[in-house]
This record gives structure tokens, sequence and C-alpha cells, in this order.
């Protein structure tokens, strides 16, 4: 059968289910192609983690308005989140951001074909400088600076910047070329530390090469039965399925957990009905 | 003005398909996604857009905005909120917003019922805790959706009583006080139930300069569809957006509005046809063939002459499209029906393409025909709103060992449900060695389990080493919980470390049971949102009241599952079980409809809802108007026309209606629907040659 049989009709890869099936094709299978629910902790102790993902998407709340032209003064964090506050003055001191000229998208969704799937992109914020340059940034509220070398081997980096290219001129123009496209992963713990990447023609069509082979891949297994699991027995600790596979008992600690801004997203696959109300009885 | 189509018709002849094309034609010409917005009443409407958008083949861009008013309306208060939080009259405007689901909300409702059911203002009437919370919350929905004041439903609802039984005007501002009283807390908390969302985000946000002015840059074109099953509020929203557009594309199912009980405004909606600069009526159906249409307005026409031309059957046997089968006994009737669904699947028919509607699907006919339809080896889908989470055998388990990890609350739970719960816990264990394991190890009223060691050897045997030593390990579990975390961690964090650290593992009942799963993960979710509502900072001293709250509340029944029907189950190649209305609200179309229980009453009758009521609180209905046996009668009239239109206009072979003589709890059953199938097989029969 198919892989587009199997996955859910709708199913859109993103950076979270690519980095999924990196890490763990079985993870990627019970996740997506099974859409098992498996309700086990992901890491220790859990307040923790929910308090590190709250403050996350407060800030990038607080961005948001920002850039939609709410007035700094009215939307600054309350005093009781130091942290907060503390990154909140962080981003508005990040004068490379706000000298930036160009229009500015916050929130941005991008969809594009890839391949003959489609792939999904949320970007926190793009600014546009009609025929000169694309500069998307992604705020990370890790604790600290993630490596670059870590940053650029994930698909959030790939496919960003693969979609920016393939999306980016039906968006924006003609005039957009590859070079012209800069990712900025910005911490606001550590405001100095920024970590860019650039774009080149070269470096586009090797992430689409990278790509189309993932895709082959995943496209590959369809008839697999169990698909493989993950080779680091460590990655097992930060997921949920452990018990699943017969690979441990209790959840990793956070401190240990690489990965945790990229699970806002790991779950569903799909378009987002989230946020679609209904008056329901 | 922007220019603006208004296409009417049917169900079935093709307006979601040009909608789309439309928006296709506008990204080709050089738009957008992100400049347009996609409004439908429901989530589930908006799926043909989904799907279309996801497609490989659907051009690059930004994504385009698929919302229900609802949805738009939180997502802006989320992103504005500090523009609107004072204006609106929160009194804590620096609290980010909380929103409520229908569930959520009965968190905070629930204790204002309790209260106001403990003073005997309700006992007037035979209601229940949970009907009273979700009547009150509807009446708070109504007076947003169609931008009434909360005093003028309960005049509304007063007035149309008229001059019946006294008790009732008592009890409409009781549950109206309840509301109010619901309304000051959200105020005071910063909660958006549905309600105030809609009322904050119409009132306050559209009027806020900044919001007007993002709004307008970022919309230029808007596709409404299902605009039959709109609220009035939606129509204002249209009527106020349309200015600044550059298209607008307005959809509108003829015989819709089948969710007038949730406050729909078809005829209001309608209205929208006159801003249109083009007008375009829609007849001729895509999916139904021509003998089902023909039977469809045969039928309309049955039940309310003058909603449709009479049309005579002479043209077609009604027998091409509809076959009517009676049996004396219910389980006949659901016997007859899995047979002829056994035998279309045989003869090649994927089961997707059949569907099971009943006016209320319980769930002894939902096991029925589940367990039924197993044995022939058809699968099924089946939608449950509402239902109970102590209904789900599986969050019973984690409920029993919850009570039984906190004795100090004084709960025993019966010797029958630990015996359950043993059995699903345990991989091996059967349900009579459960039983027996069950009576030695728990004496309800002694604080732990007892040890599978200190069984008599012959018992032990009997229950097996291998089951004992699994039961010792869950036994250990509850044990070191109780010693060190008890109250010391959250609802969902016991039952996900419960669930992950023991019922999942190798060994044990649940380690791969998807559909466990699936049910502990929305007990897990409802239990989050309950204190993330409850307590969205969790500035509380221990968990324990929390966790106890949690458990009384779900065993009490107050608290229904979250269960969402997702893509994946609508396209899994299963027969679809549901309510009549919950399967027109899919907007999919079959091959073959099963309709049960046609001879029942109920296919005919409103939802019972004592507290509130659909057309008075609509605001084409004017103030003051005395509800008659009359308006009663046509509405029902009209709500059974609409149902039957939009469920034959989804099938494109034929209908199988299966009537039990004796209904579901044994008594005989002559409804309005099963009289006129009667009656026009009697035409049909009367003009074959």
């Amino acid at each position: 059968m198919a892989i587009e049989m199997m996955l859910p009709e709708g199913f859109t890869f993103s950076q979270a289910n690519l980095q999924d099936y990196i890490d763990c094709p079985r993870r990627f299978q019970l996740r997506y192609v099974q859409g098992q629910q498996w309700p086990a902790m992901v890491t220790e102790p859990q307040s923790e983690y929910e308090t590190f993902k709250r403050r996350g998407a407060q800030f990038h709340r607080l961005v948001e308005r920002h850039q939609l032209g709410l007035p700094a003064a009215e939307i600054a964090p309350g005093p009781d989140d130091l942290l907060l506050s503390a990154w909140w003055d962080a981003y508005l001191g990040f004068e490379k951001l706000h000298m930036l000229p160009g229009a500015r998208f916050p929130e941005l969704h991008l969809s594009a074909e890839l391949f003959g799937a489609r792939a999904m992109a949320v970007l926190d914020l793009v600014v546009v400088e009609p025929g000169a340059r694309v500069t998307i940034f992604d705020w990370k509220t890790h604790w600290h600076v993630l490596r670059r070398d870590w940053l650029a081997s994930r698909m959030q980096t790939v496919l960003y910047l693969y979609l920016a290219v393939a999306a980016g001129p039906g968006m924006w123009g003609d005039w957009l070329e590859p070079e012209m496209i800069s990712m900025i992963y910005w911490f606001p713990a550590e405001p100095d530390s920024p970590v860019t990447f650039t774009c080149s023609r070269q470096q586009h069509q090797e992430h689409g090469a990278r790509l189309e082979r993932l895709l082959q891949e995943i496209r590959g297994r369809a008839a697999e039965r169990v698909w493989p699991l993950t080779a680091e027995v460590r990655r097992c600790e930060h997921c949920q399925f452990r018990s699943r596979c017969g690979r441990g008992t209790v959840a990793g600690a956070f401190d240990e957990f690489e990965g945790g801004e990229d699970l806002w997203d790991a779950v569903g696959g799909v378009l987002d009905f989230e946020d679609v109300g209904e008056v329901g009885f | 003005m922007p220019f603006t189509r208004f296409i009417e018709g049917p169900a079935g002849v093709g307006k979601t398909t040009r909608a789309i094309q439309h928006v296709r034609d506008l990204l080709d010409a050089g738009a957008r996604g992100d400049e347009m917005l996609v409004l439908v009443p429901q989530r589930a409407l908006g799926w043909p857009y989904a799907r279309a958008f996801t497609d490989p083949a659907w051009p690059s861009g930004t994504s385009i905005d698929v919302v229900t008013l609802g949805g738009l309306a939180r997502r802006s208060l989320e992103t504005f909120w500090p523009l609107v939080a004072e204006r609106a009259g929160f009194a804590q405007p620096g609290l980010d917003p909380l929103f409520l689901t229908v569930e959520t909300a009965q968190y905070f409702m629930a204790r204002l019922v309790l209260d106001a059911q403990r003073t005997g203002v309700f006992d007037s009437i035979s209601i229940s805790p949970f009907a009273i919370m979700r009547q009150t919350l509807d009446n708070l929905s109504k007076a947003a959706v169609s931008q009434l004041p909360l005093d003028e439903v309960a005049d509304r609802l007063i007035a149309a009583w008229g001059d019946r039984h006294s008790s009732r005007p008592p009890v409409y501002r009781a549950c109206l006080d309840v509301a109010r009283q619901f309304r000051e807390h959200c105020l005071h908390y910063s909660l958006l139930d549905f309600s105030l969302q809609i009322e904050v985000f119409t009132r306050t946000l559209l009027s806020e300069p900044l919001y007007v002015r993002y709004l307008r840059s970022h919309y230029r074109h808007l596709v409404a569809d299902n605009l039959d099953e709109e609220f009035s509020a939606v129509g204002d929203f249209i009527r106020w957006l349309l200015p600044g557009l550059e298209s607008a594309l307005l959809l509108y199912d003829t015989d819709g509005g089948v969710r007038r009980f949730l406050g729909a405004a078809p005829a209001e909606m309608r209205t929208l046809a006159e801003l249109a600069d083009e007008r375009e009526e829609w007849r001729e159906p895509v999916v139904a063939p021509p003998e089902m249409v023909s039977f469809a307005e045969a039928l309309s026409s049955a039940i309310v002459p003058q909603a449709a031309a009479p049309a005579a059957l002479a043209a077609v046997s009604l027998d091409q499209v509809l076959t009517v089968h009676s049996a004396r006994f219910f389980p006949q009737m659901v016997d007859w029906a899995v047979a002829g669904i056994a035998g279309l699947v045989q003869a090649g028919v994927p089961p997707r393409e059949i569907v099971i509607v009943a006016p209320f699907m319980s769930d002894s006919l939902r096991f029925a025909l589940t367990t039924r339809l197993d044995e022939h080896g058809i699968a099924t889908v089946s939608h449950r709103p509402s239902r109970a989470l102590r209904e789900e055998p599986q969050a019973r388990v984690m409920l029993t060992w919850m009570a039984l990890a906190h004795p100090h609350w004084g709960i025993a739970p019966p010797v029958q449900d630990v015996a359950d719960a043993l059995s699903r816990s345990i991989a091996g264990l059967d349900p009579v060695r459960a039983w027996l394991l069950a009576q030695i190890v728990y004496r309800p009223g002694q604080p732990e389990l007892g040890s599978f060691d200190r069984i008599q050897s012959a018992t032990q045997q009997r229950i097996t080493y291998v089951a004992g030593k699994r039961y010792e390990r869950l036994r250990a579990w509850l044990d070191a919980y109780r010693q060190t975390d008890s109250g010391d961690i959250p609802p969902d964090h016991f039952f996900s470390r419960l669930f992950g650290e023991v019922l999942s593992q190798p060994d044990f009942g649940f380690h791969s049971d998807a559909e466990a799963g699936r049910i502990i993960a929305e007990l897990v979710a409802s239990a989050r949102k309950f204190r993330q509502t409850l307590y969205p900072d969790g500035a509380v001293d221990g968990w324990d009241d929390v966790l106890r709250d949690y458990f009384t509340l779900v065993q009490q029944g107050l608290l229904a599952a979250l269960y969402l029907t997702s893509w994946r189950d609508e396209q899994q190649d299963a027969v679809f079980l549901a309510p009549a209305y919950t399967f027109l609200m899919r907007n999919r179309w079959v091959d073959y409809q099963f309709w049960l229980d046609v001879g029942s009453s109920t296919w005919w009758e409103r939802l019972e809802q004592p507290l509130t009521h659909p057309y008075v609180l609509a605001r084409e209905c004017p103030p003051g108007q005395v509800w008659t046996d009359q308006m009663e009668v046509a509405a029902r009239d009209d709500a059974l026309r609409r149902l039957l239109l939009g469920l034959l206009r989804r099938c494109r072979r034929h209908v199988y209606a299966a009537i039990a003589e004796l209904g579901e709890q044994g008594y005989e059953q002559r409804g309005p629907l099963l009289r006129i199938l009667q009656q026009l097989r009697q035409a049909s029969l009367g003009t074959q040659p």
C-alpha cells in the first residue's frame, strides 16, 4: 500500500514529523501512520516541562502582538515572571530585528508541494524587503544556545529554507533567489548569540535532494509491519511510546531533553483545526 | 463594495466544489492564500476545503484560513487581547484569556448548578445537573449568536410559556441567574466560553481601530459556505466585512438549516443574497440519482405540502430507491440491517459507502450493531458526542486505581470494579481469576491491597504465578505512589504515570491496546484541561483536593469524553454509525443508508430541553411571542422535512428503512415518519401500471 493511503487524508509533512522519522521511524509509524495516542510521560518533572512550554508560548505571543503593531508598553509581561520579563527586554533590545526594513509577517504559515506530498512550515516571523531579501526568524526559548551543527542537521532548518525558496516567489515575487533568504535562530536567553543560516542555489538543491531521499525512504516502508526502532536507545527516555516498544519505564529527565520545543507541533500532522470552535451540546 | 456572488441550491449540486475552484482561480490570478477567509459553520464542513488545500497539486504559498466564526474570534482575541480586555469588562486585564470548551466550562458551572439545585429551585422539573449545565450554557450561546441581551433570554422564554403551568418561569429565572453568576466568574478570571468569545469579538474587538485595520488589510476575499447553518452573528459579521473585500462568494443550501436547534438562522442568512451582484440558483444534482430526487421531493411535499410542489412518483418506482422492512422486535430489526449490510459488503460495496442512522444512537444499539457487524468482519466507526468518560471501561480502570491509590479519601470501589480493573490491567488474567484475586486481596475499607505472597499456595496456582507476579508489580507501584507522591502530582500526571510506567508496559493489559491508549489519552487531556483551567498558574498547596474533585466529577458523570472524530476516522473503510443529525453535519455522500427505528416518534421530536428554546431565542422570532402547539407541530414538521431531504440528497443509491413494531423500550411505535413512508408507498403502488 502506498504511504499516502496509510497516512490520514490531508496529512502534511512538517519539520516535527520529519524529525520524528529521522529520530525513530517506529515513532513516526505509531504516531502518524497508525495514529496511536499513547499518553505516557515524555519527561520528568512534567511541571518544569509545562512551565518551559507555557513561557515559550507566552514569548511567541508577545512578539507576535508587537510585530502586529500593539504598543510595547501595553503588552509587556507582568513582573511575576522574571525570566519572561528578561526575555522581553532582550527582544526590545534586538536592534538587528527592529532596524531591519521590510514588511513583517508574524506567524506565517507556508505550504507547498514536496516531491508528491504536501509540506508546511510555521514561521515565527518573516521580514520581506522586496527585491532585496527575506529573513526568517525563529525564537528558540531554550535555556541555552543550541549548537550550530545540531541546528544545521535539524529538519526545521532544512525544510524552512527549502519551503521559503519553493513557495516564496509565488508570494513575494519573481525577484526572490535562494541567496536572498536567511534564517536566524534567536535565543532570548542568549540574545547576543544568534545562529544564522544563509541559503544558496546549491544548498537549496542539497536540501531538496535530502528531503526527496527522506520521502522516498518513508514511502518505501509502506509495506513494513514494524518500522525500525531507533538505534539510539537513549532517545527512548524522552519518547511517549517507550512502554509500547518495551524500552523503559520512567520518563527521562527534563534537563537532558534536547528537543523540547519541537514537541509543540509533534502530535497531529494534519491541518490544525484546534482553533475551529464549535457550539457543542 | 466587492463583487459578491450568492449561489443557492440543494445539497449535492456542486456548490462547495465550485467554491474550491473559485479559491484556486483567485490564487492563479495572483491572490495570496492568507488573504482569503473561508468561513464555515462547523469544523467538519471545512474538511472538503482542507482536503483540497493539502493536496500536493494545490498551488504553493501561504495557508488559507478555514474557520468558524468562533475559531476566528478565539484566534483574534488571543492575539489582540490587550486591546479589549479592560473595555470588555474583565476585572484583571493583565491576565491572559483562557478559552473554555463546553467541557471545561462545566467545571465552573458544576459548582454553581449544584449550589442552585440544593436550594430546590429546579425541583419543579425533572432534570439532571448535567442537563442544567448544558442548557444554561446553551442559553448563553444562543444569546450571543442571536446578539440578544441575557435579560431578553429570560423574558422570551417566559413569554413563550404563555399561561401554561406557572412553575416554569421561576425555573427559567433560576437558570439565567446561574448564567449570570457564571458570566461574572468568567469576567473576573479572564475566562471565555463560546458565548463570551462571540460577544467580546463582535461588540468590542470589531470596533477596535487597530484590529479593524489588521483584519481589513489581511482578508481580501471571502468564501462563506453552508450559510443556511450559520448564526445571526455570522450574518452581521459578513455584512460588516463585505465593504472592505475584493470578492465574496456566499453559498446557501436550500432546505438546509438543520442546526436550528443550535441557533442557526437559515431564513435570516438567506437575506444576504440581497447584497449580491449576482445570484445563481443551482438545481441540477450531481450526486443523487433522479429517482432519489423524486423520492425526496415527494417526501417533502408529504410532510409540508406548501414547502414543495406536490411531486408525483409516477415516473419512478419507489422500490428502486427505498426498501422498507418491518420487524416485530428491536433485535430483529438490528438483525435485518446487519444482514443487509453484510450482503452489500459481500457484493463488493466498500463499508465506507454505508451509513446507519437513527434519531438517537443509544449505547445498547451501538453495541449491538458494532458487535454484530464485527462478527461479519465489517468494521464500524461511530461518533459518540457527549459520552460520559466513566462509561468507558478503560477509564473506569484508571479511576478504580486512582481511588485505591488515595485510601484517605475513604472511597472504596465495589469488589466487582476492582476485579474488572485487575482483569483489564494484567495480561493473561481472565475475569474468573481476577474475581478470585480481588475477593482475596481487596477488602473495602482497608487502605491497601493484600499481597499475592500471602495467598494460599493452591489458590496462587489457580490464579497463576505469572499473573501474581504482575499483580505484585502493580501493587508495588501503588504502594510507592502512596508513600512518596500521593497528592503531590495533578490528576493528569497520575494517569500518565500509571499508564506509562505500569499498565502499558509489557505483560500488562494496555501494552498493545491502541483503543485503551486513545481513551486514556482523552482522560489525561480532560484531567489536564480541568487542572489548567481551574488552576492555570499551578498555585495550589497540594494536588490532593484537585485529584479528588476531578475523580468526583467523573464519577458523577459530569465530564464527557472529548472524543473528536478526525479525518482518520472518517476515511476508514468502515460503516459509519451516527445519529441522523450528526451524519448530516459530516456532509458526506454515501451509496447506501440504513435508517433504523423508523417507527419511532423521536424522528419528529425535538431534543428535550426544558430550560431553553431554539425557536423563541432566534432573532427572527418577535419578543413576547407565545409558543403555541401549532407552532411546535409546524416546527417539528419542518425539521423532519429538512432532515430527510438532507439525508436523501446525500444518498447515491438506496435507502433501507427498518421498523421495529415494538421499540427498544418495548412500546408499540407508529411515529410520523412511518406513516409518511406508508403513505408514499401506497401512492407509488397506485401509480404503477
